[in-house]
């Protein structure tokens, strides 16, 4: 009980409170600035710390990464350009929804759920770190890969009615994804000798060109027709309680999610969004409308992405190990101030790890509230006049793309991703399937050979891993009960037109 | 008229001094000094390169600033810098990631094309199994690929990166007993030793300090045997050959930087390592002083270009 | 889209496929016992893309009714675009960046609703701010031009 009032006193001292607010605002302007990386702002925020003491730091890197991710949303329902990877998902259904004037409740219902998965992670941190960690390490190549293609199946089986287009561009993305040097055997694949190519194709600038400059083409195209700004409707910001209960297994299957993806190291916030989503479109009595403009279709993405904070946090505490690569400042600065982490921090420092935990809680209600507080000023970057809004947006696209690395080449990736978007868009193909394509394709490919490697070409080894199997029989159930579902919706719509 | 020399004085007085001032501090004029790091921020080299900035910019006026420009196994980075003007403002953070680049023909020029002016650290790398794991030295782990073809696996945390060619040349030294394993990156490797995929791999210091009592580091790849790990051998005293001795760091910039910024800014770092944060912050992640300025370090570049083409070739990264 | 535009696309997935298809075939292979190597994948999904493009051509064949939608000002704003890339490393972010709005702003506002000061404040002063943001507050270079900004 003691450690416990320890590290409460710690956490409730004006300064402590102060840094955490400082690294809150500072981490939602960085979030919502497109580009900018939660792992960029704490390595520019790292040397600051060296000269305050080690919670006090790590107070205010953690206010700072809650605010990053948070922040994300804004610019991601806004204009359909994730602040950094941890928006992607975010953008399939809120820009929609800013679209239909329901901006408002989009970014209050991203910040209602940013804060709970916040919370469930920072709970599963407190109460189950060591248990977790020891979990996360069954997780080898062979589950690497079986959950990636699991979750591809269940992808596939939810595009619903456009199934081939959906095929085809989830392929196109995989395919993408193979560009640059092998990981497994440093061969280039499809690089030209050109070294950004070598580099491979960028999972956010492919993202921020098929949204946000996608988008922005579209209402060039259409400016005639759009004389008046889209009303936005300010009335509400918070989804009802009723709302939030009826979403009640989103949140919690988001929750888990989040926070058990962020336990692995490398798989990172994008598999984590992407995941959520994906489940959230399954579970969901009308997965046709997600990619509309549903807000479940932001909240499980925005659940996910902070419970996977906590997530990341419960190896870089317990093991040593940074499993997010925003985790890595955060290890260093643990480490720069002589605190060595691992499973006997919880046992001889517990009001170390209290402090650090009521920080995390901290962190979470001051984001919530500052960007709360913002979101009618956000709001007001929509009513640009529409005739400037779509250059605004390709401008601010650019910058992000461009940003993120310092290259042009992201920013060229960029304008080629918004302008092919664009047409297939217009064509009847669907440009979610591609962006998960992306995601998972590198993941999947690369584990598999990595166990091929290990076995000598042994594919038994997926099936005889009970962890790997139960992963492919969940993914082939979810494939078999959408198959049947929708031939009884066929059926259905076969008989009433 | 008196008045038009104290005029005239004054005019050239002002005139002299930031002349004056030029030729006493050579380097850096005031402006930024960018040093380009050719990884992401938050990573390894990136922390150390934040660290060496911050003991410069404390005796120093002009900022420094730290660029990150991942991409292409350090080569986009090296890119950048050698397309700049040589005038001592656009620096990279260099070392054997700077070699394997270039000689994997990821840049566009060769590591001569650089000029390297001083050298922060060796960063050996230790080979570790789990703790838990019945080989208690690097013998018996030999031993026991010789006796199980294909069992006994080796990870490294990235293809033609140097933990990867330092495992390969292990491999070979010792007769080929193991399976080499590529990751992506040091976190997946240490949980892949963790969890058992792999049997061993290779790691910097400051990962198996970290992870103290659950790793057990069997050798060290320095010539001497290191602070942080005094009670485990060197590859050398174990009798393997033609090992990488781990991560070498320096700061070069492109060609044709005049010699006496080079000196300048060769007396800065050597000043910077004198900082009494650096040293702790040295000393608590195992990295090796070396210091070597100018032409002394143009030679060991040579020396390492050399030794590592003969791995890069072997490996199948270089034509 | 029409139907033979629909068609146009269908062929240009099937064609990248069918290039990305040949230049997979040319991935050397390195042989690492037990991985299926570089080129599996790639060989695999490109023929998985070439498949489903072929199946959606003959898909578009059948004739299906669709609405017109307007296109062409997105081709204007695509090239302005394009044009804005590459005057970026020639005349740095700030000044491309105003040309592009106010230019590209021009071209939407047929029937000048924005009045001309409004118009050159959101256009220069847009990318002045963004630029202070980024490369004074933040120390992230944006492209600098021949002219240094």
């Amino acid at each position: 009980m003691e450690p416990l009032l320890q590290g409460l006193a710690f956490v409730l001292q004006p300064t402590t409170l102060l840094w955490i607010v400082v690294g809150d605002i500072v981490g939602i302007f960085i979030g919502a600035l497109p580009g900018l990386t939660a792992t960029m702002g704490l390595a520019l925020f790292l040397p600051v710390t060296i000269q305050i003491d080690s919670l006090t730091a790590i107070s205010l890197l953690l206010g700072l990464y809650f605010g990053a991710v948070t922040g994300a949303s804004i610019p991601a329902v806004l204009f359909g350009i994730p602040g950094n990877p941890n928006a992607i998902a975010t953008v399939f259904d809120g820009l929609p929804m800013a679209r239909k004037g329901q901006a408002g409740i989009a970014l209050g219902g991203a910040v209602i759920a940013s804060f709970i998965g916040g919370l469930m992670s920072t709970a599963a941190l407190l109460a189950a770190s060591p248990a977790l960690a020891r979990f996360s390490l069954l997780f080898g190549p062979a589950e690497y890969f079986s959950l990636a293609v699991a979750s591809l199946t269940i992808i596939a089986s939810v595009s619903g009615s456009s199934l081939l287009r959906g095929v085809v561009m989830g392929a196109i993305g995989v395919l993408l994804a193979t560009v640059g040097i092998d990981t497994m055997t440093g061969v280039r694949r499809f690089t030209f000798d050109n070294p950004f190519l070598a580099s491979g194709i960028g999972l956010v600038p492919v993202l921020i060109g098929m949204f946000g400059i996608t988008q922005a083409l579209d209402d060039a195209a259409r400016s005639r027709d759009l004389h008046q700004i889209v009303t936005q409707q300010l009335g509400r910001l918070f989804p009802s309680l009723r709302q939030l209960l009826g979403m009640w297994r989103i949140i919690l299957e988001s929750s888990w999610i989040g926070t058990f993806i962020g336990l692995l190291p490398g798989a990172g916030a994008s598999v984590a969004v992407v995941l959520a989503y994906e489940r959230a479109k399954q579970i969901s009595p009308r997965p046709e409308e997600f990619g509309t403009g549903r807000l479940e279709g932001v909240i499980a993405p925005e659940v996910a992405n902070n419970a996977c904070i906590g997530g990341g946090l419960i190896p870089t505490f317990t093991l040593a190990l940074p499993a997010e690569a925003a985790a890595v400042p955060i290890l260093a600065a643990l480490v720069i101030h002589g605190v060595t982490p691992g499973p006997l921090l919880f046992t001889s420092q517990p009001h170390f790890i209290y402090a650090i935990i009521f920080a995390m809680i901290v962190a979470n209600v001051t984001t919530c509230i500052f960007q709360l507080g913002g979101i009618r000023v956000f709001i007001k970057a929509l009513s640009v006049p529409p005739t400037l809004m779509p250059p605004l947006v390709i401008l601010l696209s650019v910058l992000g793309a461009y940003a993120l690395n310092g290259w042009m080449y992201d920013a060229v990736v960029a304008v080629a991703a918004g302008i092919l978007g664009f047409i297939l868009k217009r064509a009847g193909y669907p440009l979610i399937p591609l962006i998960l394509g992306l995601v998972l394709g590198p993941m999947m490919e690369s584990e598999f050979r990595r166990m091929m490697i290990i076995t000598g070409g042994d594919m038994t080894v997926f099936v005889t891993r009970p962890l790997s199997l139960l992963l492919l029989a969940a993914g082939a159930g979810s494939l078999i009960r959408q198959l049947v579902h929708q031939r009884r919706l066929a059926q259905r719509g076969a008989v009433s037109p | 008229m008196r008045r038009l020399i104290a005029l005239i004085s004054v005019v050239l007085l002002s005139m002299m001094i930031p002349g004056g001032l030029s030729a006493s501090q050579v380097w850096p004029e005031a402006r930024p000094v960018s040093i380009v790091v050719p990884f992401a921020a938050g990573g390894g080299t990136d922390i150390i390169a934040r660290q060496i900035q911050r003991a410069i910019q404390r005796f120093t006026e002009a900022p420094i600033v730290i660029r990150n420009m991942p991409g292409a196994g350090s080569g986009i980075g090296t890119n950048e810098v050698l397309r700049a003007k040589p005038d001592g403002h656009t620096l990279l953070l260099s070392g054997t990631h700077t070699v394997t680049a270039t000689l994997q023909g990821l840049t566009a020029g060769s590591i001569i094309q650089l000029d390297h002016i001083a050298s922060l650290n060796w960063d050996p790398f230790v080979i570790a199994v789990l703790d838990a794991a019945p080989y208690k030295t690097l013998q018996e782990l030999v031993d026991a690929g010789r006796q199980a073809p294909g069992k006994i696996t080796i990870g490294h945390a990235g293809v033609g990166a140097l933990t990867h060619l330092t495992a390969e040349a292990l491999n070979k030294a010792a007769g080929g007993p193991w399976t080499v394993v590529p990751f992506e990156g040091g976190a997946r490797l240490i949980a892949g030793v963790l969890g058992n995929v792999v049997t061993s791999g290779v790691f910097s210091q400051s990962e198996v300090q970290a992870q103290a009592g659950r790793l057990r580091p069997l050798a060290v790849t320095s010539l001497r045997r290191t602070t942080l790990f005094p009670a485990t051998p060197t590859t050398t005293e174990l009798g393997f050959t033609n090992i990488p001795q781990g991560s070498f760091r320096a700061i070069s910039g492109p060609k044709g930087i005049p010699m006496e910024v080079r000196r300048a800014i060769a007396s800065s770092v050597a000043r910077a390592m004198n900082d009494p944060h650096w040293i702790q912050y040295a000393r608590e992640s195992g990295l090796v002083k070396t210091y070597m300025a100018n032409e002394e370090l143009e030679r060991y570049f040579a020396v390492l270009t050399l030794d590592l083409s003969k791995l890069l070739r072997q490996v199948g990264l270089m034509k | 889209m029409t139907r033979s535009s629909r068609l146009a696309v269908a062929a240009f997935i099937a064609a990248f496929a069918l290039l990305a298809l040949l230049l997979a075939g040319q991935i050397p292979s390195r042989h690492v016992k037990g991985d299926p190597g570089p080129q599996a994948l790639p060989i695999a999904v490109a023929a998985l893309v070439l498949i489903g493009a072929v199946a959606a051509m003959i898909g578009e064949t059948r004739p299906r009714s669709s609405g017109a939608e307007p296109w062409q000002q997105a081709l204007g704003i695509g090239a302005g675009t394009v044009a804005f890339l590459l005057l970026l490393p020639v005349l740095g972010f700030v000044i491309s960046a105003a040309l592009f709005l106010i230019g590209a702003s021009l071209y939407l506002d047929s029937r000048r609703r924005i009045g001309p000061a409004t118009r050159l404040l959101t256009g220069v002063g847009f990318p002045l701010a963004l630029w202070w943001i980024f490369s004074r507050l933040l120390d992230v270079s944006l492209p600098r031009g021949l002219m240094g900004f």
